[in-house]
């Protein structure tokens, strides 16, 4: 630690002795010394290859000693005084400059990493609305932010966190309308992230969230640089970090897993009622399996006759439980499910023929499952696919196994208490402050108006209050509803 | 810590679970799904159950439905219960009665009462509310027994039978609820319909039919209505939908009208002696759908004297039936009820008496029909 | 420190409805026309008129001694001894109940699905979600007893308003047939359903207080009125009022004449749900104030401790409390003067003592002053 706080010294030798050792003689880095001009004397250039851009380090090289000041003003640097800190300019790709006999060095940004350019989000993919989504980029991602929203009013603040890797958060919020007392809280708990390596944006999320290790996404994560943009209107906030394409927002609550930007971009009698059907999809998705087992099993009664003759007849030459049976067939997609998204591409095609073949159609005539539980399992299945956050979208298959245990042994009973007990968990949750399933619960008509059904943006004179922004008016000052 | 609890929560959960065990739930593998049933006398106890229970045929990509073959199991006991339970011996899986959807009761054990039977079907959880209830003479069983024409569940076309009510008037939808809640409240009397074997004139084949009705005098079986007096009362009772009416035209031809629309009010008031007045307030429209007479210009005036002779007939109808009902003491029509919900002061002491003060009333019946067009070949 | 729990006015009017009727309206239309068969409507008339009253007491209490549970308050008005009695009495009665709800909910199963389930199953499946519920507190659990308050409100309009063709309201006649008199008999009940809102004396020191405070209390009390009136009255126009005395559950008899679409039938399974739900909340908001009161009693510094032993005494006295449905529903019946004493007549007592002690105060002072 103290070898960390260690300052440059005046001699240049033990400087470049100090931050070789500081690197553990790593053997890119690169010190090459020039000649300052005016008296400077002995410059020490210090990079590493390949994770500067060459064509900054020619410039540096080429046109110090003359073009030392222009430099300075077209890119960003500043000075630094500890051994540290020069090894973890480096580590994050800047060159830095040791000077003779003086007890600080500059370092330039002159970081240049060979990422992929701006694409379609593959995780949000969206039939209307912009296309452009956040890539490892951390400067793009926040110049992306930065063109979405073209505003004075859009603040960021950077962040370090992580011992060892000190990797930069960006805190993005509006000023005037982000509430300053949830801003705070955001920089107190990323101040307090005490792991010493930031491996992406879920490191960040596991600490910063409210409960620990909670079963639901308490944070919202996108690839689109229009979500976010969004959200900071809603006065919540975002945070990019550095190396990751997604950002995190928050605070977020539950309902808002089922909205979709795209919502946006159609009318409001498409855009509701098809986040009616993603609400319904969620339910189906938890509950079904456990509905068909119960009712198989426990309320006979309630299927028409007709139909429970032809399930029977299809069940007679299945000879496990319905329980087994659905088991079998849920967890028969979700190996379909994982296999589609580990594969190659190219064998892709192979497995949703193998899938749909040999689990429906064979299975079935080999008398292992019912043609009733091939429909359940593959609606189930798919039904999660249309909601829009993909946490949730496991979390829910998660509880479906869960539902459907609880239905084979206690029927409807079971299925009803298993979603209290969710409920009751639900409503336990919080999101910096903000209860997890308001506004549904604690009740608020308003918001839960604005956030079940996609309002008219003309009737959304007002933005959410359940993030509690500064100012809830969103239109001109005069403007009629 | 925090997971320590959630995983003691849910070892005791499913620990719970698994000592109170689970049971209560049946696969469809193990159930034979009954259909319909039917009670008879038996030969050596009281009750004879008989159930229609559905075969479960594997095999072939369509599913069958309803259209499956059947079954038959039987067995006697003190009860209903008891012969329920008993016949489980017989069958190798469990029965579920809880899609039963019609019970046919054979005439002689309906001789006994009528109570001991509908409360006992009651007390028994499993049968819906909405449960058809039949009649017949003879053996019940033979009748449930009987080959359908299409090849059917019996049970589906003792339930097809009772939607014929709804066109021609001669049988009538009675359900378990009704029955029950009729008898218990003492509304009114109950009928139950009847199911007869007819030979179809085509081939000599067999089939089922529904028509007339069995009444009911509290709990005794007290008579049987025929199809038109089962017509009249529908009519007076306003349960009619459609039906079929004729009146003679001359030359023993007739012409048919079919009823589309019927409504009836009755009133019931007291006379100065507090004797009962019923009276019956009729409007029925009708169209002619059958006209072989000679002459062939349709005037409004021959459609006022059609409707006089439709008004006279229907009147007759109900007071014939009216009649027999008062004869059997059977009062189908809930006039009692109805005296008790208007004048309760009075019920009381009538009540004593009332099949008597029943069968004196002289009802008061007013026709209004209108012929509502002739329903010229288009 | 633990942060301040507030539940709007809005969660406890849905606390007061779904304690008071979520499951009473189930089987009340049963017991209330044993009574007084189809003039039963004059019985939840009256007992929605004494609840009324009854909450006011509570509200007057709150009034005077703010930020203070029935518990707190007798020890203050009653002193040391008195005090602790009262208190002592009131957990027993919160415990009490909160076992008689839980064997209540366990009861239903066996008479809607099948005589033949373990019925201890089911309660011990019960008290764990409920404890469960009670360990995140009362925020969480008037949280989601507005969602299941709405629920079941929409589910029940939903079965009145499919049934509508079957109302016939002629059932309802002769009014009052054997005098007003007769109807008075079963009014200990029905005043003791609405009593079970008698939780409120807990709850009310978190509610955030408005001006609406009051209104909300009396609103949800009038809500219940009006379902168990639905209920009442929608079971008599369909079966009559005698033919309803002879369910035990007439609701779930009631739901058995929907019929959809031609075929789908025997809807009593969304019953359960209802029921479930109904139970959930009452008996988990039992369990919370039984706890509470425990705390303010012994002033215990970890309540939560105490959940699980509270949970396995209520298993255990719901259990081997009563033999079975008969002699629970007579209980119901003829010793509804046990639960009136805890609802109705101890509150009472401690108002008009608190009412002498308030007057003689503020003489005093008036006196001193002057």
């Amino acid at each position: 630690m103290e070898a960390d706080e260690q300052r440059f010294t005046f001699d240049m030798a033990e400087n470049k002795r100090l931050l070789s050792e500081r690197m553990y003689h790593t053997e890119d880095l690169m010190m090459n010394e020039i000649e300052g001009q005016d008296g400077e004397g002995q410059i020490t250039i210090c990079h590493l290859t390949g994770l500067a851009n060459a064509e900054m380090l020619r410039q540096v090289y080429a046109f110090y000693p003359d073009h030392v000041s222009l430099l300075r003003t077209v890119t960003s640097e500043y000075e630094i005084h500890t051994i540290s800190e020069a090894a973890k300019e480096l580590a994050s790709g800047n060159t830095v400059l040791l000077y003779h006999s003086k007890q600080y060095g500059i370092s330039i940004d002159t970081l240049s990493v060979q990422l992929r350019s701006v694409e379609e989000p593959v995780s949000e993919a969206a039939v209307k609305g912009a296309r452009s989504g956040f890539t490892e980029s951390f400067r793009n991602n926040l110049a992306l932010i930065r063109y979405h929203c073209p505003s004075p009013d859009l603040k960021i603040e950077f962040k370090d966190a992580g011992v060892v890797t000190s990797t930069t958060l960006a805190v993005i919020s509006m000023g005037g309308i982000t509430n300053p007392a949830l801003l705070e809280e955001v920089h107190r708990r990323i101040q307090e992230i005490p792991v010493d390596i930031i491996q992406g944006d879920n490191t960040v999320e596991e600490w910063i969230v409210d409960n620990r290790g909670t079963l639901l996404p308490l944070i919202e994560t996108t690839e689109r640089p229009d979500r976010v943009v969004a959200a900071l209107l809603e006065g919540r906030i975002g945070i990019i970090i550095q190396g990751s394409p997604f950002a995190l927002m928050l605070p977020y609550v539950f309902l808002q897993a089922f909205q979709v930007s795209e919502d946006y971009a159609w009318s409001f009698y498409i855009g509701s009622s098809i986040r009616f059907m993603r609400l319904a999809c969620a339910l189906i998705g938890a509950l079904l399996p456990g509905f068909y087992v119960a009712t198989v099993t426990f309320h006979h009664e309630l299927v028409p006759t007709s139909l429970l003759q032809s399930i029977a007849s299809a069940r007679e030459p299945v000879p496990f439980p319905a329980v087994i049976e659905s088991f079998a067939m849920m967890i028969a997609f979700e190996i379909m499910r994982e296999a589609g998204v580990r594969m190659p591409k190219q064998v892709g095609q192979a497995v949703s023929i193998v899938g749909a073949l040999i689990l429906g159609q064979a299975a079935v005539q080999a008398g292992i499952v019912s043609p009733i539980m091939v429909i359940v399992a593959a609606l189930t299945g798919i039904a999660t696919f249309t909601l829009p956050s993909t946490a949730i979208n496991y979390v829910i298959r998660m509880i479906q196994f869960g539902i459907t245990l609880m239905a084979s042994m206690l029927g409807y009973v079971g299925i009803v208490a298993s979603v209290i007990m969710l409920m009751t968990y639900l409503a336990s949750l919080r999101s910096f402050g903000v209860p997890y399933l308001s506004p549904a619960a604690p009740f608020d008509f308003e918001q839960l108006s604005d956030i079940v059904i996609r309002r008219p943006s003309t009737f959304n004179s007002k933005r959410p209050g359940l993030f509690h922004p500064l100012r809830r008016r969103r239109f001109r000052e005069g403007t009629r509803r | 810590m925090s997971s320590l609890k959630f995983i003691g929560l849910f070892i005791l959960t499913v620990a719970a679970l698994f000592i109170g065990g689970c049971d209560g739930g049946l696969e469809l593998n193990e159930i034979h799904i009954v259909h319909a049933i039917a009670i008879d006398k038996g030969e050596h106890a009281p009750i004879r159950l008989t159930a229609e229970i559905s075969k479960i045929v594997t095999g072939g990509q369509q599913p069958k439905g309803m259209q499956s073959d059947s079954f038959f199991l039987s067995h006697e006991g003190e009860n209903v219960f008891e012969a329920a339970r008993l016949m489980r011996n017989k069958s190798d899986r469990m029965l579920l009665w809880g899609h039963t959807s019609v019970i046919l009761f054979s005439k002689d054990v309906m001789k006994d009462g009528l109570s001991q039977h509908v409360e006992s079907i009651r007390r028994l959880r499993q049968f819906r509310n909405s449960t058809l209830l039949y009649m017949t003479e003879g053996k019940a069983y033979e009748k449930l027994q009987m080959p359908a024409p299409n090849l059917m569940i019996t049970s589906q076309v003792l339930k097809g039978l009772a939607q014929n009510g709804k066109a021609n008037a001669m049988t009538m939808k009675v359900t378990l609820i009704d029955v029950y809640r009729d008898y218990i409240n003492e509304f009114r009397d109950i009928a139950i319909p009847a199911i007869l074997r007819v030979k179809d004139s085509e081939d000599d084949k067999l089939i089922l039919q529904a028509t007339g009705l069995f009444i009911f005098e509290k709990d005794h079986l007290a008579g049987k209505l025929s199809p038109g007096q089962t017509r009249a009362f529908m009519r007076a009772n306003n349960r009619m939908a459609g039906s079929l009416e004729k009146i003679p035209c001359g030359s023993g031809k007739e012409i048919s009208f079919e009823n589309i629309n019927n409504n009836s009010k009755m009133h019931v008031t007291l006379d100065s002696e507090q004797k009962p007045q019923v009276s019956f307030n009729i409007t029925a429209d009708l169209t002619i759908t059958d006209l072989p007479c000679e002459e062939f210009d349709i005037t409004p005036a021959m459609i006022h004297a059609w409707e006089d002779q439709l008004n006279e007939k229907i009147a007759e109808d109900i007071r014939k039936f009216i009649r027999y009902t008062q004869k059997r003491h059977t009062d189908l029509l809930g006039v009692g009820e109805w005296i008790h919900r208007k004048h309760p002061q009075i019920w009381r002491t009538m009540k004593e008496n009332w099949p008597e003060q029943y069968s004196g009333i002289q009802p008061k019946i007013e026709v209004h029909t209108r012929i509502d067009h002739s329903n010229f070949i288009t | 420190m633990m942060r301040q729990t507030t539940i709007t006015n809005q969660q406890m009017m849905a606390l007061l409805v779904i304690s008071t009727v979520g499951t009473a309206s189930l089987y009340a239309p049963a017991i209330l026309t044993q009574y007084a068969s189809r003039d039963s409507w004059f019985l939840v008339l009256l007992g929605g008129s004494v609840g009324i009253l009854n909450v006011l007491v509570f509200l007057q209490l709150n009034k005077w001694y703010p930020g203070k549970s029935i518990v707190a308050i007798s020890r203050q008005v009653l002193g040391g001894w008195f005090g602790g009695l009262f208190s002592f009495l009131f957990f027993f009665y919160y415990l009490d109940i909160t076992s008689w709800v839980l064997r209540e909910y366990a009861q239903f199963f066996i008479i809607a699905l099948n005589p033949m389930i373990p019925q201890n199953g089911y309660m011990v499946v019960g008290v764990i979600m409920c404890a469960y519920a009670v360990f995140h507190g009362l925020e969480v659990i008037a949280r989601v007893a507005l969602l299941i308050l709405g629920i079941s409100v929409v589910t029940f309009l939903f079965i009145y308003i499919l049934l509508f063709n079957s109302y016939n309201f002629e059932y309802l006649l002769p009014v009052m047939e054997n005098g007003i008199g007769s109807a008075f008999k079963g009014s200990f009940v029905v005043i003791s359903w609405f009593g079970d809102m008698m939780f409120i004396s807990m709850i009310i020191q978190h509610v955030k207080r408005t001006k609406k405070t009051v209104p909300y209390a009396i609103a949800g009390i009038v809500i219940s009125f009006l379902l168990l009136m639905m209920s009442v009255v929608g079971c008599i126009v369909v079966f009559g009022g005698k033919g309803t005395s002879t369910f035990t559950y007439p609701i779930v008899s009631l739901i058995q004449n929907i019929k959809l679409f031609g075929d789908i039938e025997r809807l009593d399974a969304i019953l359960i749900a209802i029921w479930v739900m109904s139970s959930f909340v009452k008996v988990t908001v039992y369990f919370w104030s039984s706890l509470q009161a425990l705390t303010e009693w012994l002033h215990i510094n970890r309540p939560r401790l105490f959940i699980p032993p509270l949970a396995v005494a209520v298993v255990l006295c719901a259990r081997f409390k009563i033999w079975g449905l008969i002699e629970m529903s007579s209980l119901y019946d003829r010793q509804a003067w046990y639960f009136l004493i805890f609802q109705f007549v101890l509150p009472v007592v401690l108002l008009l003592v608190a009412a002498v002690r308030q007057n003689s105060i503020p003489e005093e002072k008036s006196y001193g002053s002057g």
